[in-house]
């Protein structure tokens, strides 16, 4: 039972200035944004093991296969991408969420390979290639499901708790993607660069805390100021150990 | 009459006398009476009345809610209405009375009428017969005859017409009083259960005084044996029958005189003490509906004692320990009842009478009476049986292993240090030790040797002589073998895998030496409930050689044909990988032996030696002897000591009877040492020996009882010739049974059993099972025996919570994988849960408030099957773990973790630990059965739990044709190719697979009810969805996967519309026989009027493939003329639609997925012949439903159906009944151009 052993190091460097100028009679809505780092060398990881037997169908003719394992994108810099960031405020009440949210299934890869939802939200499932996929979501506090897909349809599904919910196809068995069942309205998933922002802030001090596939936690610690901006956040996440 | 002064003796005197006898009588008179007015028995009956009235009033007070009172009060009050109503009519009901009475008198004057009519008739008719006869016309009197005849017409219309006047007047009686009566029964169908409570109070406590006098004078001292309200209780067993002095007499048990409460339920409080006390299993007996009841079980047969006593002591009550022994004897001046040979059992031991009735059934009792399940476990994992003959007791192979072919497995040295003291190589083994025991003290003289002539032997030379000597003829047997050599080089790494993944610690442990601190800590090698099954493996390749090891992989009955170890049908290279594994051993683990283990020769004494020949050959003479001794007889050269240790040898190993566990080559024919003990349970106490050593205390074990058989029996299973102590025996006399060191818990198992084991006083009761029971009981033995459940669940784990209302639910689950980890958290208890959670919060950082659980199972209140479900970790009640496949987590967890591996030379401890695979690249990859390394780590649990872990057998009956099963058995075919742990072939003896295959199908049909029951009440509260509703009626799958927030009926609507009560459906749903056959019916009728349908009633015997047969096929065909036929119409769908061929091996093709195994599934091609067809139906439906978690997709599941260009107009329904069409006759199909 090797759990991800989160090395979360908060460091303030530069003040980007995210501010957003309200009118005075608006209360002060601040931002946190940052990096989210690799700490370290980043891992080559190797491509995709897929066949052309396994990818059959994939790929329109001519078209190349993407093999790029999503699982830990790193840019030349350091930037972590899809990494989930999240801000709970505390004694904030949650409703709800009524909000959708789309993944697309286009050559045999989720588009995109992390999404958040905040708990009570839809996710639909579309088909965009010719062949059938299986939607299989792997769930631990909401229901699963695994229902299989034609080409142009669709399947959706609530997700009322928080929780990590891994979505695989059964068939090409290296499609993978996430969702976050976030139970805060506040957050966001890293760019390729590792960049976020978090906007609907009111000044004050957060928690943030981040979680990866596989680097799984880190936490860290931002500080809307009065005028809404904050100094650029950056956290750092390592290799967990084996 | 004066007194003449002459008699012998004196009036005054005499009259004293008389007077003092007179008032002697009286006294012992009035004493008689009040003493039998007084016995104990009275006073726990007049407490029983008063304990009943107390709890009657409080059930009463607990009925008797305002809101109670008040419907009452409005009923009461309707009926006074009524009454009111009527009266105010009273002249219309009194005309209508008087009517109705008038017509009733009139009814009864045309009965006689008509009944003298007929009677007129039979006489006159004989007159007339009479008649004709004498004046010899057989037409005379004709008229006489017409008249009867005409007036018994005439009668009998009048009669009629009476009668349908006297009904009307009591219908318009009934109409007048109709409101009356109505109301009545309204007050009575809505007070039945106070009422009830009421009658028996006032029965209890009557308001009447006379009744109150009345009871008092029938229990008045001197009256009470004309009709007293306190009698003795009492049961007559007719068929059960006891030795009494020799003869058979009736079982009459009284105990139920005192123990007034025993079937009462709700004498179980904290208040409720012994004799009344609720029994604590009335599910099982007592009561009428359960499977023992009392009048015809009655108490004694299982309980023992004196039946018929009405005394605390003369019952021959049984103390549980030595405080309610004191306890006792100053209350009841208790003591043993020492004539009586039928001493009351302890509640400790009484599982002990299981044993007499379920001698063909003790599998199937082993839930309710776990210990003596236990203890016949034991029983045959020791090799009891071996010694001791039992005669119904189903087993006898050997228990240990050949020694046919020692030669080519051990060393010579390791077989004496072995046979000295088999624990200290292996402690957890099942050998005995045989010498160096107690009744040998090592350092006192055991004998003086050459006929008291010579020096004096010690124990330690006696027996250490003896091992030489038993050491050298177990040698002699077996012939000089070496094994051919491994053909193939073996690979110590991949061996690591394969040892991992093929299933080895499924049936082994490697758990670390006692005392020593493991090196690696790997769950892998812990000890859990299904790996003990075979030995303990660390420290093995100390005593083996590479060859043999290969051998006996590869086949492990041809070395000992006996043995419980399957073969796992393993390629070369990978037996040989294992040898390699376990022989060169990187880990360190199978050359780590005990400390102070060594291998060596055992110390012989030749004087001892010689001694031990003149003991064991004392039927020839002392010159004979001599000569033998002095070389002077060729055939027995006794001066050569090798000579004369195989011979003394095979003496000890007759003495001691090796050869009962062991086979040894010529001594196939011998008979087992041991006491028969098929009746030892009858066997009287003084027929015991209990020696001297009774008080002794021997390294913590018990005194001795020398009243009760268990006391003896304790000690001789604890201290096994402890009775030698202090006696006079010669070497040859001594007490033979070995040392087993069993703890205390396998000492009172296996005595709860050896004390069952009794005269069959009970024949005619004996239990008779139903072939279905007898084949359920041999199929569940085979599936222990086979070790089965170590890689199969049978059953899901139980998780018990309080649900957001506060009720208290059990529902068969399993908990779901924290946020950072991917492993569910175990289920062994909640003890070893809030531990596992504790380290897991630890390391994570994290607090653990919530656990998510996947039902495994349609929990009408909570969910259906593979819904998830959070429980705060607060309301958490308990959990049970899964039954079987504790080798699943094992092999999960190597998939996705590796093994953990210990390297002692590592520069920094954080180093020392890492996780390998057999991976050349070290990347943590596992090796898959196409030879290429895959990375598993990043996949979800679910998913390598469900594609690489043996098979749950869940509802199997219910899934497979029972002729396949059978085949499948017997001889494994490759059904799930990706899966690298072997089904092996197991050898089954005739009936042991038929046995297996039968249990399946018998379980899933007895499971069947509640299941339905369950399924119903949730798919009736559920909702239909668009184009589901028109497909075909409420089939369970369609309507429980579109939930929509839906719940489960509530069972009071059940219960009002089945008409049964609340308590019986939940019984239904929760499996109980006794309501299942009692009131099944109802559910099942009630569940088709709402137009429910489930499939899967299981009938095991032949089961025809419907879609097989000609008929089907014609009929189908002409509805899918334009699309080819039935087979072509399935085959389109299935392989244009969801494309079952991605995934599926067909008919031995593999799938479209070839490269890779994480999404092979079963051969298509098979499902004609193995799955029943109504199991693949709802499995089209909804996979999850079946198996929560699989991998297979829901494919026909569409809102709106998918495939419309492949099968227009379809629904989701017609799709699936064409898939399987096409499934179940696959090879009629014409393939489909590539």
């Amino acid at each position: 039972m090797k759990t991800p052993t989160a090395l979360a190091i908060a460091a303030a460097l530069s003040c980007v200035g995210a501010m957003t100028v309200s009118p005075e009679t608006k209360p002060v809505e601040g931002k946190v944004a940052g990096h989210v780092k690799f700490d370290g060398k980043a891992p080559e990881l190797k491509p995709l093991a897929i066949t052309d037997e396994k990818s059959k169908g994939c790929c329109p003719a001519g078209a190349k296969m993407d093999t790029t394992d999503p699982s830990m994108v790193v840019s030349k810099d350091g930037g972590l991408a899809n990494a989930v960031v999240l801000i709970e405020v505390p004694g904030e009440k949650m409703e709800p969420s009524t909000e959708t949210v789309e993944i697309d299934q286009k050559m045999c890869h989720f588009e995109p390979h992390v999404r958040v939802v905040a708990a009570g939200g839809k996710v639909v499932f579309l088909n965009s290639d010719g062949v059938s996929h299986n939607i299989h979501t792997y769930a631990n506090k909401n229901d699963s499901f695994n229902k299989t897909v034609a080409p142009g349809s669709k399947e959706e599904c609530t997700l009322a708790k928080g929780d990590k919910v891994q979505v695989k196809c059964d068939i090409h068995d290296w499609m993978s993607a996430w969702v976050y069942v976030a139970e805060t309205p506040h957050f966001a998933v890293t760019k390729e660069d590792g960049s976020f922002e978090i906007g609907g802030l009111k000044p004050g001090k957060y928690k943030v805390e981040v979680w990866h596939e596989k680097l799984g936690k880190a936490k860290g610690e931002a500080t809307v100021k009065e005028d809404g901006t904050c100094d650029a956040l950056d956290i750092k996440m390592g290799e967990k150990k084996k | 009459m004066a007194d003449r002064g002459d008699t012998h003796y004196l009036t005054l005197t005499l009259n004293k006398w008389f007077l003092f006898a007179s008032l002697a009588f009286l006294v012992s008179s009035l004493w008689m009476m009040v003493a039998d007015w007084n016995r104990p028995w009275k006073h726990y009956q007049r407490e029983f009345r008063e304990v009943e009235l107390k709890k009657a009033e409080a059930n009463l007070a607990a009925l008797e809610t305002p809101a109670a009172r008040q419907g009452e009060a409005a009923l009461k009050a309707a009926v006074e209405k009524a009454r009111a109503d009527v009266g105010s009519n009273q002249a219309e009901l009194d005309k209508a009375t008087a009517a109705e009475f008038a017509l009733k008198g009139d009814l009864y004057v045309k009965d006689q009428e008509a009944k003298f009519a007929k009677a007129d008739y039979d006489w006159t008719r004989y007159l007339v017969e009479e008649h004709r006869k004498v004046v010899g016309d057989p037409k005379a009197e004709q008229e006489k005859l017409d008249r009867a005849l005409d007036r018994i017409q005439v009668t009998a219309l009048a009669k009629e017409k009476a009668e349908s006047a006297t009904k009307a007047g009591t219908a318009a009686t009934a109409a007048l009083m109709a409101k009356v009566s109505d109301a009545e029964k309204a007050l009575a169908a809505g007070t039945r259960d106070q009422e009830r409570i009421r009658k028996r109070i006032d029965q209890l406590d009557p308001k009447d005084k006379a009744v109150v006098i009345a009871n008092e004078i029938r229990d008045a001292p001197g009256l009470d044996f004309i009709g007293p309200t306190l009698k003795v209780q009492k049961v007559v067993l007719d068929n059960l029958t006891f030795e009494l002095n020799f003869t058979k007499t009736k079982r009459v048990d009284m105990c139920t005189t005192c123990h007034m409460a025993t079937d009462r339920e709700g004498w179980a409080t904290d208040d409720d003490k012994e004799p009344l006390r609720t029994h604590p299993r009335l599910d099982l007996f007592v009561t009428a509906k359960s499977p023992h009841p009392l009048k015809d079980v009655g108490c004694t047969i299982c309980h023992r004692g004196g039946g018929e006593a009405l005394d605390f002591v003369r019952a021959d009550h049984r103390p549980a320990d030595e405080h309610e022994e004191k306890r006792w004897e100053e209350e009841y001046g208790w003591h043993k009842q020492h004539h009586w040979d039928y001493p009351m059992l302890s509640d400790a031991y009484v599982e002990s009478s299981c044993v007499q009735c379920h001698k063909s059934s003790m599998e199937l009792v082993a839930d309710a009476a776990p210990k003596v399940a236990e203890g016949y476990r034991l029983f045959e994992k020791y090799g009891c049986y071996a010694c001791h003959k039992v005669d119904w007791f189903p087993t006898s192979r050997k228990p240990a292993p050949s020694l046919k072919n020692i030669r080519a497995k051990v060393r010579p040295d390791w077989i004496a240090s072995w046979v000295t003291k088999p624990k200290a190589f292996r402690e957890t083994t099942w050998m005995p030790q045989i010498f160096h025991l107690e009744n040998f003290p090592e350092d006192e003289p055991v004998v003086k040797s050459n006929f008291g002539q010579g020096q004096e032997i010690s124990g330690r030379a006696w027996n250490d002589t003896a091992v030489a000597a038993v050491t050298a003829f177990v040698l002699s047997r077996a012939p000089e073998a070496t094994m051919p050599p491994v053909p193939v080089q073996g690979d110590a790494k991949r061996g690591r895998e394969v040892f991992r993944v093929s299933g080895c610690l499924a049936c082994h442990d490697l758990a670390p030496h006692e005392g020593d601190e493991p090196k690696t800590k790997d769950p892998a090698f812990e000890k859990n409930e299904a790996n003990e099954f075979g030995p303990n493996l660390r420290g093995v390749a100390s005593k083996l050689n590479r060859e043999w090891l290969y051998a006996w992989i590869k086949d492990p009955k041809s070395y000992w044909p006996d043995t419980r170890m399957p073969n796992l049908r393993l390629p070369d290279q990978d037996a040989a990988d294992i040898a390699a594994y376990m022989i060169d051993d990187p880990d360190g683990v199978f050359h780590d032996v005990p400390k102070g283990w060594a291998e060596k020769a055992s110390p012989l004494d030749v004087e001892a030696l010689r001694e031990q020949a003149r003991w064991f050959f004392n039927k020839l003479s002392r010159a004979e002897l001599e000569r033998r001794f002095q070389g002077g007889d060729p055939d027995h050269r006794w001066d050569d000591v090798e000579r004369l240790k195989v011979e003394v040898g095979e003496k000890f190993v007759l003495n001691q009877g090796c050869y009962s566990c062991h086979e040894i080559q010529g001594m196939e024919n011998e008979m087992p040492i041991g006491t028969e003990l098929s009746n030892w349970g009858s066997k009287t106490v003084d027929k015991l020996d209990f020696g001297f050593a009774g008080d002794k205390e021997l390294g913590g074990r018990p005194k001795l009882d020398h009243e009760y058989r268990e006391g003896w029996l304790i000690r001789k299973l604890h201290a096994p010739r402890s009775f030698d102590l202090e006696k006079v025996k010669n070497p040859k006399e001594k007490l033979r049974m070995p040392y087993f060191a069993f703890t205390d818990e396998q000492v009172d198992a296996i005595t709860t059993f050896v004390v069952g084991l009794v005269d069959d006083e009970v024949q005619r009761a004996r239990m008779n099972p139903s072939a279905e029971k007898a084949s359920m009981d041999a199929g569940l033995r085979t599936i222990r025996q086979k070790n089965c459940m170590a890689c199969h669940v049978i059953a899901p784990g139980e998780v018990t919570f309080k649900d957001a209302k506060g009720v208290v639910q059990t529902v068969p689950a399993e908990l779901t994988p924290l946020e950072s980890d991917k492993m569910p958290p175990p289920m062994e208890s909640l003890a070893k849960l809030n531990e596992w959670l504790a380290t897991y919060e630890k390391a994570n950082d994290e607090e653990v408030k919530e656990l998510g659980m996947r039902l495994y199972a349609a929990s009408p209140d909570v969910g259906m099957p593979g819904e998830n479900v959070s429980v705060e970790r607060a309301n958490l009640v308990s959990v049970a773990p899964a039954r079987g496949g504790t080798f699943v987590r094992l092999v999960t967890d190597y998939y996705l973790h590796g093994v953990q591996r210990f390297d002692k030379d590592a520069a920094k401890p954080e180093d020392a630990v890492s996780s390998v695979t057999a991976d050349p690249d070290g990347e943590g990859k596992v090796q898959d059965v196409d030879g290429t390394f895959r990375a598993y780590a990043d996949q979800p649990y679910d998913k390598v739990r469900w594609t690489f872990a043996p098979p749950v057998l869940l509802d199997e009956g219910g899934k497979l044709q029972r002729g396949w099963f059978f085949a499948f058995l017997n001889d494994p075919v490759p059904l799930r190719r990706q899966i690298r742990v072997r089904m092996p072939s197991f050898h089954f003896a005739e009936g042991e697979a038929g046995a297996v295959a039968d249990y399946f199908a018998y379980a899933s049909r007895a499971n069947w009810p509640s299941k339905y029951a369950r399924t119903m009440r949730l798919a009736l509260g559920m909702k239909l969805k668009g184009d589901h509703a028109a497909d075909t009626e409420r089939d369970w799958p369609q309507v429980t996967t579109y939930r929509e927030g839906g719940g489960a009926l509530p069972i009071e609507d059940v219960a009002k519309g089945t008409a049964l009560d609340v308590k019986t459906l939940r019984g239904i749903e929760a499996g109980s026989r006794a309501d299942i056959d009692a009131s099944f019916g109802k559910v099942l009728a009630f569940g088709t009027k709402q137009g429910f349908r489930m499939n899967g009633a299981v009938d095991p015997s032949y089961e025809a493939v419907h879609r097989r047969m000609p008929s089907h096929l014609e009929a189908r065909g002409k509805e899918c003329a334009e699309q080819g036929g039935p087979i072509a119409l399935g085959q389109a769908v299935g392989l244009k639609g969801p494309n079952c061929y991605q995934c599926h091996w067909h008919q031995g093709d593999p799938p479209d997925q070839k490269d890779s195994p994480l999404s092979w599934g079963p051969d298509l091609g098979l499902a004609r012949e193995r799955l029943r067809e109504s199991w693949v139906e709802d499995w089209l439906w909804s996979p999850a439903l079946v198996y929560p978690g699989t991998s297979m997709p829901a494919n026909f599941q569409g809102d709106p159906p998918q495939y419309q260009n492949v099968y227009p107009g379809s629904s989701n329904g017609q799709q699936i009944q064409s898939v399987l069409d096409w499934l179940f006759n696959m090879d009629r199909a014409t393939p489909p151009p590539q």
